[in-house]
C-alpha cells in the first residue's frame, strides 16, 4: 500500500528511536556483568597458563571469588617498557600506549618465581587473534599456550583453541643453542614429518590441516611478540630482579 | 480470523511438514546456503546455529508480522533489517552477561544470523502477509526444514573430515594404523557443495519416485 512520505519518515524514525533505545538499555543494564566476565575470563586464562590446572578447576567450581584469590595469589603483575626495565605503579589494566608498555605476569608459588606468562597477539587470517604464551622460569621452554579470542574458521583456523593444537607446545624451546631467540614455528602438516633432524624438532610444533594461513600467522605472531620481550628476557636472564 | 481454528490445527501441521520436506529453505528455496556451507565442519557448531535461527527467525516473524499493517512498503526491507538486527544484537548481549561460556562458543554465529537470508526471506513472504500466530510457527517450521539439512551435511563432513561425531571418536584408531585417512576436503567449504548437490539430488528422486506411484 502507498504511504505519503511523511509517514514512512516518521515510520522509519520511530523504528530506529525504539530499537537503539531499547539496544542501549541493554548494553547500560548489562554493562557491569559484562565487564566482570571479562575480567575474570582474562584472569582463567593467565591461570591456565601457568600450570595450575587442579587448583583453577577447585576454584571454577567455588566461583568468581575463588577464582580472584587464586589469581592474586598466584600471579604478581608487572608492566616493563620496551628495554626490559620494570615501569613502576603500572597494572596491565591501565596501560596507556601497548607499544611502549608491555605487560608480564610472573607466576609465584610463595616466594619462588615458577614462570611467566607474557601477551601474544598478531594479524590471523579473518581476524586478530589474542593469546597467552607462558614460559617456564628458565624463559627458554614452553610452558603453554592459549588463544582466548580469535574470529577464525571454527574446524580449521579456529582449533587453534582446542588443546590438542596447544599441547604441542608444551616442552618446547624458544632459544637456539647460540642463544639467538628462535621462537616456535608451526609447520605445514606434522613436525615429526616434516622436520628430519630430530634434535630440531624441539622448534617446531603440528600444523593444522586445512589452515595454513592462521599456521603460519601463529609462527608469525609468536616471533614478533616475544622479539619485543627479548630484552626483557635477556635482563631476567642475567639475573636482574623479576618483580 | 473469523473462524475458530486450532492453535495447532490440521492446516498448521500441514504448513509444518512442508517446509520441512518439500518446501524446504534449502533444498528447495536454496536459501541460506552460505551458514550452510561455514558452520557444517562440526555437528556441534551446524546444532548451535540452527537454535539460533530458529529463535530469532520465529521471533523477527512474529514481530514484523505484528507491524505489518503499519510497515511502508517503500522501506519494509531496511524495517525488517532493523528488526533483526536488533533481536540479533539483544541475543549476544544477553549472552555475554548471563552465559559468558556459550556465548564464546557462538562467537561469530551469533552475528552470522543476521545475514541468513531465511530470516529476510520468511519476513518477506510470510510474515508480511499473515498473523502473528502463523508467522511464528512458519519461523520454527523453516528452521526445522533448514536443521535436517544442516545436520544431513554435517554429520558425514565431520565424520569423514576429523573421525568424530559432536566430538566423539568415531573411526576407531587402529582404521588409522592400516592406512586410513582423513579427507581434508571435508572440512573445506567446496565438500558442502558437493554433498548438499548429493541430497537435493537424491530428495529428488525420492519425490519424483513417489509422484509416480501416487500417480500425483
Amino acid at each position: 500500500m502507498r504511504r505519503s512520505n511523511a509517514y514512512t519518515i516518521f515510520f522509519a524514525g520511530l523504528v530506529c528511536l525504539i530499537c537503539s533505545a531499547l539496544l542501549t538499555l541493554v548494553s547500560f543494564g548489562l554493562r557491569d556483568r559484562q565487564d566482570l566476565n571479562k575480567e575474570i575470563e582474562r584472569k582463567k586464562n593467565v591461570l591456565k597458563v601457568i600450570g595450575v590446572d587442579d587448583l583453577l578447576a577447585k576454584a571454577e567450581g567455588e566461583g568468581t571469588k575463588a577464582i580472584m584469590e587464586l589469581y592474586a595469589n598466584r600471579v604478581k603483575e608487572v608492566v616493563i617498557d620496551t628495554k626490559g626495565e620494570i615501569i613502576e605503579g603500572l597494572t596491565p589494566e591501565n596501560i596507556k600506549s601497548p607499544q611502549e608498555e608491555l605487560s608480564v605476569y610472573v607466576s609465584v608459588d610463595g616466594d619462588a618465581v615458577t614462570g611467566y606468562v607474557i601477551p601474544i597477539e598478531g594479524p590471523g587470517l579473518w581476524s586478530t587473534l589474542y593469546g597467552y604464551f607462558s614460559m617456564e622460569n628458565d624463559l627458554n621452554t614452553v610452558k603453554g599456550i592459549t588463544f582466548y579470542e580469535h574470529g577464525e574458521t571454527p574446524g580449521l583456523g579456529g582449533e587453534i583453541e582446542k588443546p590438542w593444537f596447544q599441547q604441542n607446545f608444551v616442552g618446547k624451546k624458544i632459544f637456539g643453542e647460540d642463544g639467538q631467540l628462535r621462537s616456535v614455528t608451526v609447520v605445514k602438516g606434522k613436525a615429526k614429518e616434516v622436520i628430519s633432524n630430530e634434535a630440531e624438532r624441539k622448534y617446531y610444533v603440528d600444523g593444522i590441516s586445512g589452515a595454513t594461513m592462521t599456521s603460519t600467522a601463529v609462527t608469525d605472531l609468536l616471533k614478533s611478540s616475544l622479539d619485543k620481550y627479548n630484552p626483557y628476557i635477556a635482563t631476567v636472564r642475567n639475573g636482574r630482579e623479576v618483580l | 480470523m473469523s473462524q475458530r481454528e486450532g492453535l495447532f490445527s490440521k492446516r498448521r501441521w500441514e504448513a509444518f511438514r512442508e517446509f520441512v520436506w518439500e518446501q524446504n529453505p534449502i533444498s528447495f528455496q536454496i536459501l541460506g546456503i552460505c551458514s550452510a556451507l561455514a558452520t557444517t565442519t562440526q555437528v556441534k557448531t551446524a546444532m548451535i546455529m540452527v537454535l539460533g535461527l530458529a529463535f530469532v527467525t520465529s521471533l523477527s516473524n512474529t514481530i514484523i508480522s505484528l507491524l505489518r499493517k503499519y510497515i511502508p512498503s517503500a522501506i519494509r526491507i531496511i524495517i525488517f533489517l532493523v528488526v533483526i538486527a536488533t533481536l540479533v544484537i539483544i541475543v549476544d548481549e544477553v549472552l555475554k552477561a548471563f552465559m559468558f561460556d556459550l556465548s564464546k562458543k557462538l562467537s561469530v554465529y551469533v552475528g552470522l544470523i543476521i545475514t541468513n537470508c531465511i530470516v529476510m526471506g520468511r519476513a518477506e513472504a510470510f510474515a508480511m502477509s499473515n498473523g502473528p500466530w502463523d508467522s511464528f510457527l512458519d519461523g520454527l517450521s523453516n528452521s526445522a526444514g533448514y536443521g535436517l539439512f544442516l545436520l544431513a551435511v554435517a554429520i558425514p563432513r565431520e565424520l569423514f573430515g576429523k573421525g568424530t561425531i559432536l566430538g566423539f571418536t568415531i573411526i576407531p584408531e587402529s582404521a588409522y594404523q592400516m592406512g586410513y585417512k582423513d579427507a581434508g576436503i571435508m572440512l573445506l567449504a567446496p565438500s558442502a557443495f558437493i554433498i548438499l548437490g548429493l541430497l537435493i539430488w537424491g530428495k529428488t528422486e525420492i519425490e519424483m519416485r513417489a509422484a509416480k506411484k501416487g500417480g500425483r
